[in-house]
C-alpha cells in the first residue's frame, strides 16, 4: 500500500450563488452571437420600426409638426390601444424572425460536438442548462418586444397631455403579458426544436412549419367539419386573440381568451417535454 | 452501510439499457491512489465511469464517492473530475475558453476561475496554445486540453477515460507523471487505458472488466496470486540452470521448468510460488546455485488480462 502524502486540498474559497449559474451560459452565448454581423444587423433592423413608431408618436402630439406637415384631421393622429396593438403586432413578428436565426443553435451545438456532457458533469442541472438557454432568447426577445414598447409608452406619456398616463396606466399589464407568453412559446419551439434538429436551415424550416402547418390543418378541419375549433392550431391567431383581449379590443373571434391561453400554454408544455427527452447527459442506445 | 469519506463504494450496482446489460451487480471500494479499468470493448468500463461521475443514473444499487451521492449534484460535482474519450467541444471554443467556461459553471469567480484556467494549461503544457481554437488541435493537444479541464477545479476524483490515446510518447510520460503526482497527494485517479505497460507501471490497483462484469479487482499481485487456475511463472536467472531445474522438477506444483536459451537460467511455472521460493532458499544457502535474479514473470496487468479475459480478444 503506497504512503500518501495526503496534503492535496480541494478548492475551499468562495463561489458564485448557486441560482446565478445559468447565466454562465447565457453570457458565453451572447458573447458567440454578438461576433456575427448577420446577427447584429438583424438586431438592428428588428428595432428599425421602434424608430418609426417613436416618429409617429412625436408627429402624433406635436401641433406644429402636424401643422407643417397640413394635417387638418384631429383624428388622423391618435396614440391609443389600437396603436400600441400594432407595435405589438410588429415587434412580436419581429421576435419571430430573430427567433428563428438565434434560436436553432442554441442546442444543436452542443448536442452535435456532446458538450452535453461536460456541462453536466459540473454541479449544473438540466433545468440550469434549459434557463441558460431561455435566457438568451428570452433577454434578446425582450429587447425588440416589451422593453421598446414600455419606451414608446413612456414617450406618449411623457409627451401627451391631460394625464394620458393615468387612463392608460393599465396598458402596460398587456404589453408585458403578452410579450412574455409569445417570448416563451417561441423560445421553448425553437430550443425543442434545436434539440431535435441539428443542422440551422432546417430548424428554421422546422420552427416555420410549426406555426403554419398546424394552422392548414386547423383551417381544413374548419372546413370539413363546419366549426370554428380549428383555429386553436394557429398559434399566432390565438396570441393575437389574448392580445387583443388585452388591450380591450373586441375581435370578433369566437373561440374563447382562455382557450387561446390553453393552447399557448399546451405548446409551451409539448416543448418542454421535448426537452427533457432529447437533453441527456449521456445518449443510451437502447439494443 | 455508512460511505467512508476517502472511497468510492460501488454497492451492487446494475445498470440496463433496456435490456442490454452495461455493468451487473458490480462490488468494490477503491481507496485513493491510480485505479485502472481494465477490459475488453464493450466491457462495460465507460458505463462504470459514467456511474461513478453520476452522469447516468444505475438501475439498481448505490454509489458513494467520497461519502456523496450523485444525488447530491453540487456537491458532488465539485469532487470529480472527468475527462471524457470523446471530442465534445463547443463550436468554434478556444483551448483557454474550453477551460474558463467550465470553472464559471462551478461557481468560480472570474478572477479565481482566470488563475485556476492559467494553472491547469500550465500543469498540462498547453499554456502557449490556448488562445487557439480546439478545432484546430492535433488529437494529442485535444487529450491534453480535456485533461487541463479535469483537473482544473481541483478535484479530488479525477476520471480519466483512455487519457493516454493519441498522445506521442514524451506527451505520455509528461501525463503519467502527472496523474503520479495527482495520486501521491491523496487523490483518486480513475484511469481507463488499452496501453497494459503503462497501466501496469503506474496503477495501485487494477479492476478488471468482462462483459458488464467485474472479474477481478486489487493490486495487481493480489489478483495475479487469486489466478490460481494459471500457474505462476517465475524467471531465475543462475550460475547452474540444469541443477536448479533439477530440483525444481522434484516439486509437485512445479508443472514445467524450462532453461533459458543461454542457459544462465530458467522459467519456471508453479502452482505454489511460496514452496518454490523455500526451494531456492535452500539451494542457494547450500551453494549449489548462485542466483544473480528472481522475477516473476507473469503477475503484470497484461498477464492477468491474457488468463482472466482471454487471448482471443484484445484489450480495448
Amino acid at each position: 500500500m503506497p504512503v500518501y502524502k495526503r496534503r492535496y486540498n480541494p478548492y475551499s474559497g468562495t463561489l458564485t450563488p448557486q441560482w446565478s449559474r445559468f447565466f454562465v451560459l447565457t453570457r458565453y452565448a451572447f458573447a458567440e452571437l454578438f461576433k456575427s454581423r448577420f446577427f447584429v444587423i438583424l438586431l438592428i433592423l428588428s428595432l428599425v420600426p421602434i424608430l418609426f413608431f417613436a416618429g409617429y408618436i412625436f408627429v402624433a402630439n406635436n401641433k406644429t409638426v402636424q401643422l407643417l406637415m397640413q394635417v387638418r384631421s384631429t383624428g388622423l393622429f391618435l396614440v391609443e390601444n389600437e396603436y400600441f396593438t400594432t407595435i405589438m403586432i410588429a415587434q412580436t413578428q419581429a421576435a419571430f424572425l430573430l427567433n428563428c436565426w438565434v434560436g436553432p443553435v442554441l442546442i444543436a451545438g452542443d448536442l452535435t460536438n456532446g458538450a452535453l456532457l461536460l456541462f453536466l458533469s459540473r454541479p449544473f442541472s438540466r433545468a440550469d442548462y434549459v434557463l441558460g438557454k431561455l435566457a438568451v432568447l428570452g433577454l434578446l426577445l425582450s429587447a425588440v418586444t416589451w422593453v421598446p414598447s414600455l419606451l414608446l409608452f413612456g414617450l406618449q406619456a411623457g409627451l401627451a397631455r391631460n394625464g394620458w398616463i393615468w387612463s392608460h396606466l393599465w396598458m402596460i399589464v398587456p404589453i408585458v403579458l403578452c410579450s412574455a407568453i409569445w417570448i416563451l412559446m417561441l423560445s421553448l419551439i425553437s430550443l425543442a426544436v434545436s434539440a431535435s434538429v441539428k443542422l440551422r436551415i432546417v430548424a428554421t424550416g422546422v420552427i416555420f412549419i410549426s406555426f403554419f402547418v398546424p394552422a392548414g390543418i386547423g383551417e381544413m378541419y374548419n372546413s370539413i367539419m363546419g366549426t370554428y375549433w380549428g383555429r386553436l392550431l394557429n398559434f399566432t391567431e390565438m396570441f393575437r386573440l389574448i392580445l387583443a383581449k388585452g388591450f380591450r379590443q373586441l375581435s370578433g373571434n369566437e373561440i374563447p381568451v382562455p382557450a387561446a391561453w390553453g393552447v399557448l400554454i399546451l405548446v409551451c408544455l409539448l416543448s418542454l417535454v421535448i426537452l427533457n427527452a432529447r437533453l441527456k447527459a449521456r445518449e443510451v442506445v437502447r439494443g | 452501510m455508512t460511505p467512508d469519506a476517502r472511497q468510492i463504494v460501488f454497492e451492487n450496482v446494475s445498470k440496463f439499457y433496456g435490456e442490454v446489460l452495461g455493468v451487473n451487480k458490480v462490488n468494490f471500494t477503491l481507496k485513493p491512489g491510480i485505479t485502472s479499468l481494465v477490459g475488453p470493448n464493450g466491457s462495460g468500463k465507460t458505463t462504470l465511469m459514467n456511474l461513478m461521475t453520476g452522469l447516468i443514473r444505475p438501475s439498481r444499487g448505490a454509489i458513494y464517492v467520497l461519502g456523496l451521492t450523485p444525488q447530491q449534484p453540487i456537491e458532488f460535482f465539485r469532487l470529480v473530475g472527468y475527462c471524457t474519450q470523446f471530442d465534445s467541444f463547443p463550436t468554434g471554443t478556444t483551448g483557454y475558453d474550453f477551460i474558463y467556461w467550465p470553472l464559471r459553471l462551478h461557481g468560480f469567480a472570474h478572477d479565481q476561475a482566470a488563475k485556476l484556467t492559467d494553472e491547469a494549461l500550465q500543469r498540462a503544457g498547453m499554456a502557449q496554445v490556448a488562445r487557439r481554437k480546439v478545432a484546430g488541435y492535433s488529437k494529442g493537444m485535444r487529450q491534453r486540453i480535456r485533461l487541463a479541464q479535469a483537473i482544473a477545479h481541483h478535484p479530488s476524483v479525477l476520471v480519466l477515460d483512455e487519457p493516454l490515446n493519441g498522445l506521442d510518447p514524451m506527451a505520455r510520460a509528461e501525463s503519467i507523471a502527472l496523474f503520479e503526482a495527482i495520486a501521491k497527494q491523496g487523490m483518486h485517479v480513475i484511469i481507463s487505458s488499452h496501453i497494459l505497460e503503462e497501466v501496469d507501471r503506474i496503477s495501485d490497483r487494477v479492476v478488471l472488466m468482462s462483459s458488464g462484469y467485474v472479474v477481478a479487482e486489487g493490486q495487481i499481485r493480489e489478483v495475479r496470486r487469486e489466478v490460481r487456475d494459471h500457474p505462476m511463472q517465475i524467471l531465475v536467472r543462475c550460475s547452474n540452470a540444469a541443477r536448479l531445474a533439477a530440483a525444481a522438477f522434484e516439486l509437485d506444483h512445479v508443472v514445467e521448468v524450462k532453461i533459458l536459451n543461454d542457459g544462465q537460467g530458467v522459467l519456471v511455472r508453479t502452482r505454489d510460488a511460496e514452496q518454490f521460493y523455500l526451494l531456492l532458499n535452500k539451494i542457494v544457502s547450500g551453494g549449489l546455485v548462485e542466483v544473480d535474479a528472481v522475477a516473476p514473470a507473469d503477475d503484470d496487468v497484461n498477464s492477468i488480462y491474457q488468463y482472466l479475459i482471454g487471448s482471443d480478444r484484445g484489450p480495448a
